[in-house]
């Protein structure tokens, strides 16, 4: 930068010999801090070395280099997941050789050309390809299990006793891969089939999930009313004898909203008093004097519990404010403050080898216990089962985690199962699961017609039902009536007055009304029914890898050729887990690299900015480096000359 | 007419260019001498002889010597003396507080908080592993002793600064005492205004001591009809005739530093310091530093306060057995907190809530502000008056508070609300656990939840003893060896704010450091919000910390430190603007004074031929009287 100096204001009429002095001093060192400047900029490279250099570039720099370093985080982090996933998908790939191995051995082992002494031998090898499944399922990345969930103290998977048993969770581990929605960073053990499909508590007459319905009490937090949505928190207009808005931003339980109403200074003018309604679901409000409650400034928390009230009423039962259900609920808030039957429940988990059983009695369903107690009770049994608390915040599920083991809960004597929603019966047992597991020997297609008295039939294909409730349903859609005895048999009634024969019957080759113990032609006239034979039905049971290859050894070692066909059933389901675990693993993995590219994309065009920003143009600086150590040498030189000459010494060299 | 007289005439040529000549040589001696004004010498002709019918002029005679001093240039002078004085004292405190901060150098506290996040996102990778907690623990240490490093060097500046201001007085004083010493010299000199402006020597010397004294602090001065120069600042006198007042210092404390402030000796009213190095130096040490130590803290306590909360309701690898609270209350049976807002505008050092009246008196316990320009500050109560609502503080804040600002009234560090939360007791044989909720009730309405009160839930949890320690302190303790303790789901803040498995001890950006508890084992960092080792759900919610407006509710802790440092580097900037506008002006007012005031050597030369030439022509006159003399004397 070139300075002129200071400026000599306009008209002058002399100057004194200090100014001359004094604007080449001030030029001077206008000219040295230029260079000063530009020194530092050539030795740093950068035209921003402190944030006075340009505030404004100073804090896009700034910006810029927090969002880099984050990103490189993120980077860092997708290229510890990518090595995960892949990992996982090794183990994935691994698993899925072992049950291609099985089905190998399965259809060699099937024919007639083998016996016993071949099965069994054929069973060892199937031992292997078990436990080779095993420690693909125990593969560690970075010395952790990757199918453990979040339970990473030890192998999630072990062989108990000839089966297999789970003791990771399926927990998701998420993981920060960019600003936004947590990526999904480890595949859930159930890939392997490592869980079965929950026994859900569930109410028998509608299938749906039960509704425990527990009752609000003073600790009920808000969050937890209207089936978890919880409570949209502001002020309410409260009118009995008088009005009054009273502030609940600061509540969080019921019992603060009760206590923030019933605050003396607020009661003085309303004259209105809250309370748990009657129900045991809600609030009460009573006054002397008619009440209404409204919203304030557009706000919905009178509506959310439940005690909006438009036309002047009292008393007012609130609406019931359906809380959830959590771990601290105790047990005689269920079903609207009853309680449950304590009598208790029985865990069984069956294999071929072995039987778990789990009482757990009185002592756990007290109603002094809370939900918390039921669940450690479930949990920490001997039965390998996992129970909680259902999505929807309503019931209990509990899952077998035991591979090759078939898990039924039944009463311990009284109705604590049934009230819960998870007795084990007929109606909810897979078609798989009947006549001990052997399943109905369906083909594809339609496996059974049903002959009405009028001669029409109805066919119905298995393979697209899952219970024998699906089974009870189809049959009532077709105009027929269907039911399940308390002997477990199938009875199907067809209301047709009309003289005639109710026929069903296999078709197809298919073993379907054989096996469901329903083949069979009765007649007559009026309403005309069909009772089947008594039902077996084995317990839950996980579909996965493992399930797959011990019922496949199990049945070599058996030397029965059915259930080896049976197995196939298992592996082919288990497959299928493993296939869709790839497929989303693969699915995430592009997912992954696709942000990974926007992420190095996007450091790029940070990079642009802080160097737009920050960096010298070296050519630029250079050369007003150049200008200005010439600007100082022609000032110097011309400083010289000028302080030089003052009249004294041109009147004594001219004298 | 004689020619005797006409030698009188010569004589008085010879003495008065004896005297411009001797005047020129002293401008030429002092051509170069700091607030010299250049002298002139006055001549006029001497009274002429009566000769009727004319008159004939007797020679020349000086009538004085004289300044040439533009008054009203030198006031703007020490006007932009005292202005240069105050943006120099500015700038170099806020080219200092930059360097201090460091921003841009790559290793600042923005990139060390940067740091400290990204070993929370490769924690939340790999929950149990022991050397990504350590990095966590130990990049929060070094963020942790930046901000305390930073604050050191804020406060040593303020105090570096107290000794500038008492230097300054001194200076200040020493120069009013001179002034007025020279205030009796010139009136005596001047014969008390007789021959005003007649002491050249010693104007020159007071203007000079004036336009120091404007450097130090910024006044009026006052020239009265007898020579005297009286010097106000704001509108008390520092210089009064021949009476100088003195200017002393008084101490006050601030967040626990010193602060020297400049009064009057006599009554002890502050010095209205508007302009000059002693504005400089308050200003920078009162506004400038003091904002950023407000800052600093402000940061410090939000990065404390948002740590602590999602550490202390998250689980580590190890779980406790004994836990001692970080922090303890004086009054164990005082309500844990009240919070509140001010419904009116209110002084500096007192606030109002009408919710307040008819309250008990909160007297003794501490208040903290939570919002406003006075975030963060905490002060004592020392009054209360239940009429009102209004609560007496024990030393002023910085800003008044303004209506809406809110307000807790507490003796903990950090925010408490009302809410829950919940102890879990963990088996470790088995692995299951068991959660009871501990209530904490500050709704305002009912019994409100004391100290004492969660120590009562908490030793009523199966299996935990709770009990105060000597210092009140909450301590919990397992009574079955394999039974264990941890938190969660706190809505009340309670946990963090009593210091029950922090993160941070400390909350002011002196005191912050890393839990002493925590610091030296890594496996109680809190990961998981479960008794699994692998669940990262708790280091995530700490990663989420980076992106949440924190600060203020409107910042996240990135940003908020880059506009502290964007602001200091406007302010910085600002300030080198205005100081180089500011010595342009002062060079040219220089410039103006020297074009006025000062010798030209040169112009000093011609004068000096000019009454060397005159010298000459009156000495050639006297020659020729001589000869006529001469001549009429040998006619005789």
């Amino acid at each position: 930068m070139v300075t002129f100096g200071v400026p000599i204001s306009g008209l002058f009429t002399r100057l004194s010999s200090v100014e001359p002095g004094n604007m080449v001093l001030a030029n001077l060192q206008n000219t040295e801090q230029s260079i000063l400047q530009l020194q530092e900029e050539l030795s740093t490279g950068f035209t921003l070395n402190k944030p006075s250099d340009n505030p404004v570039g100073a804090s896009v720099v700034m910006n810029m280099q927090t969002a880099t370093a984050q990103n490189n985080a993120f980077l860092t982090n997708i290229q510890t997941v990518q090595s995960q996933l892949q990992t996982a998908d090794t183990s994935l790939a691994g698993a899925n050789q072992d049950i291609t191995t099985g089905l190998q051995i399965e259809s060699e082992q099937v024919g007639g050309a083998s016996d016993a002494n071949t099965r069994a031998q054929a069973a060892t090898q199937v031992e292997q390809l078990l436990e080779d499944a095993v420690r693909q399922a125990n593969a560690r990345f970075a010395q952790t299990p990757l199918f453990g969930g979040t339970q990473t103290q030890q192998d999630p998977f072990s062989i108990v006793n000839g089966n297999v048993v789970f003791t990771g969770n399926v927990s998701a581990f998420n993981a920060n891969v960019s600003d936004g929605v947590p990526f999904l960073g480890n595949v859930s053990a159930n890939a392997f089939g490592a869980m079965s499909d929950g026994i859900q508590g569930q109410n028998p007459a509608t299938q749906l999930p039960i509704d425990l319905n527990p009752a609000v009490t003073l600790s009920t937090s808000l969050g937890d009313l209207n089936a978890g949505s919880g409570v949209t928190l502001g002020s309410i207009q409260i009118s009995g004898t008088g009005s009054a808005t009273v502030d609940l931003t600061a509540a969080k339980t019921l019992g603060d909203v009760i206590n923030l109403i019933n605050n003396p200074k607020v009661t003085a003018l309303t004259g209105v008093f809250a309370s748990v309604n009657a129900a045991k679901n809600g609030l009460a409000l009573t006054s002397a004097a008619p009440i209404t409650v409204q919203e304030v400034s557009n706000g919905k928390t009178a509506q959310d519990l439940g005690i909006l009230v438009s036309g002047a009423a009292s008393p007012v039962a609130g609406a019931d404010l359906n809380p959830r259900l959590t771990p601290s609920t105790p047990l005689s808030a269920l079903f609207g403050g009853t309680g449950i039957d304590p009598s208790g429940l029985v865990l069984t988990n069956t294999t071929d080898q072995q039987s778990y059983t789990a009482t757990l009695g009185p002592g756990v369903f007290a109603a002094g216990n809370t939900v918390q107690d039921v669940l450690n009770a479930i949990n920490g049994s001997s039965a390998f089962v996992t129970a909680q608390i259902n999505p929807q915040g309503t019931g209990l599920d509990v899952f077998n985690r035991l591979s090759g083991g078939r898990l039924k809960i039944a009463e311990n004597g009284g109705a604590t199962a049934q009230e819960l929603g998870l007795l084990s019966t007929l109606s909810r047992a897979r078609l798989t699961d009947v006549n001990q597991g052997d399943g109905l020997g369906t083909i594809s297609g339609p496996d059974l017609v049903i002959t009405k008295k009028d001669g029409t039939q109805v066919q119905f294909d298995l393979d697209n039902m899952n219970t024998v409730q699906d089974f009870i349903k189809a049959v009532n859609a077709s105009g027929l009536t269907a039911s399940v005895t308390a002997a477990n048999q199938i009875q199907i009634t067809d209301p047709n007055p009309v003289n005639g024969f109710l026929t069903i019957s296999n078709t197809g080759g298919s073993f379907a009304a054989a096996s469901l113990g329903i083949s069979g032609s009765v007649s007559g006239a009026g309403p005309t029914t069909l009772t089947g034979v008594p039902l077996s039905f084995v317990g839950v049971q996980n579909q996965g890898v493992f399930t797959g290859l011990i019922r496949l050894r199990d049945a070599l070692n058996a030397n029965d050729v059915s259930a080896m066909e049976a197995s196939t059933t298992v592996l082919g389901a288990a497959r299928t887990k493993l296939l869709d675990g790839r497929s989303d693993l693969g699915s995430r993995v592009q997912s992954l690299t696709m942000t990974q590219n926007r992420l190095t994309n996007e450091n790029t065009l940070i990079q642009q900015v802080i160097s737009q920003n920050r960096d010298a143009n070296l050519a630029q600086v250079a050369t007003d480096f150049q200008t200005e150590q010439n600007v100082l040498q022609a000032a110097l030189a011309a400083s010289a000359r000028v302080l030089q000459t003052d009249l004294f010494s041109f009147l004594s060299t001219s004298l | 007419m004689t020619l005797f007289s006409s030698l009188g005439t010569a004589l008085s040529g010879l003495e008065a260019t004896m005297a411009a000549l001797q005047t020129t040589g002293n401008n030429i001696a002092n051509a170069s001498t700091p607030g010299y004004s250049r002298q002139i010498v006055d001549l006029s002709p001497a009274p002429p002889l009566d000769q009727l019918p004319v008159q004939i002029g007797s020679g020349v005679q000086v009538t004085g010597v004289t300044q040439v001093v533009d008054q009203a240039l030198e006031g703007e002078l020490r006007n932009s003396d005292s202005s240069l004085a105050s943006l120099g004292a500015t700038n170099d405190t806020l080219t200092q507080l930059q360097g201090l901060f460091a921003a841009l150098s790559g290793s600042d506290l923005g990139t060390q908080i940067d740091t400290l996040f990204k070993s929370l996102q490769n924690f939340s990778l790999n929950p149990q592993d022991t050397s990504a907690r350590q990095q966590v623990l130990s990049s929060a240490t070094t963020v942790a002793q930046t901000i305390n490093q930073l604050d050191q060097g804020i406060q040593n500046s303020r105090q570096q600064i107290n000794t500038s201001v008492q230097l300054t007085v001194d200076d200040i004083n020493k120069l009013s005492t001179q002034i007025a010493q020279l205030n009796n010299q010139i009136v005596s000199t001047e014969n008390d205004g007789l021959d005003f402006g007649s002491a050249n020597n010693l104007r020159d010397q007071r203007n000079q001591l004036l336009r120091q004294l404007s450097q130090d602090v910024k006044i009026q001065s006052v020239e009265t009809s007898n020579g005297d120069v009286n010097v106000l600042v704001g509108s008390s006198f520092l210089v009064f005739g021949t009476q100088s007042f003195a200017v002393t210092t008084q101490k006050t404390a601030d967040d626990g530093v010193e602060m020297v402030n400049p009064v009057f000796a006599n009554g002890s009213v502050p010095v209205p310091a508007t302009g000059g190095k002693l504005q400089g130096l308050l200003s920078s040490r009162d506004q400038i530093l003091g904002q950023a130590h407000q800052n600093l803290n402000i940061l410090a306590n939000a990065l404390a306060f948002e740590f602590n909360r999602v550490q202390s309701t998250g689980q580590g690898l190890t779980r406790f057995g004994d836990l001692t609270s970080l922090q303890s209350v004086p009054d164990p049976s005082a309500t844990l907190a009240i919070s509140g807002k001010t419904t009116a505008n209110s002084t500096l050092d007192t606030l109002t809530d009408a919710s307040l009246i008819g309250s008990s008196d909160p007297t003794g316990r501490s208040i903290t502000l939570l919002s406003g320009a006075d975030n963060q500050e905490t002060r004592q109560i020392t009054g209360f008056d239940p009429a009102t609502g209004t609560i007496f503080l024990d030393r002023p804040m910085p800003h008044p508070l303004a209506i809406g600002d809110q307000y807790q009234i507490t003796d903990l560090p950090f925010p408490v609300e009302n809410g829950s939360f919940d102890v879990v007791v963990t088996n470790e044989s088995t692995g299951l656990s068991q959660s009871t909720p501990i209530q904490v009730n500050l709704t305002g309405v009912g019994p409100q939840t004391t100290w004492s009160d969660v120590v009562a839930q908490l030793g009523a949890v199966p299996n935990l003893k709770a009990t105060l320690t000597n210092e009140n302190r909450i301590r919990i303790q397992s009574t079955d060896a394999n039974q264990t303790f941890s938190f969660a789901n706190d809505t009340s803040g309670f946990l963090a704010a009593a210091g029950l498995n922090a993160f941070f001890s400390g909350s002011q950006a002196s005191d912050l450091a890393v839990n002493p508890a925590l610091a030296p084992s890594p496996s109680l960092l809190s990961g998981a919000q479960s008794n699994n080792p692998g669940d990262n759900t708790n280091a995530l919610a700490f990663t989420a910390l980076q992106n949440l407006a924190a600060v203020n509710g409107t910042s996240t802790f990135d940003e908020f430190y880059q506009s502290l440092v964007g602001n200091i580097g406007v302010q910085t900037s600002q300030s080198h603007d205005q100081l180089q506008s500011q010595t342009l002006q002062s060079q040219q007012l220089e410039n103006q004074r020297q074009q006025v005031s000062g010798v030209n050597v040169d112009e000093e030369a011609v004068n000096m031929i000019e009454f060397q030439r005159t010298f000459q022509g009156s000495a050639r006159f006297i020659t020729a009287i001589d000869t006529l003399l001469n001549t009429l004397v040998t006619m005789v």
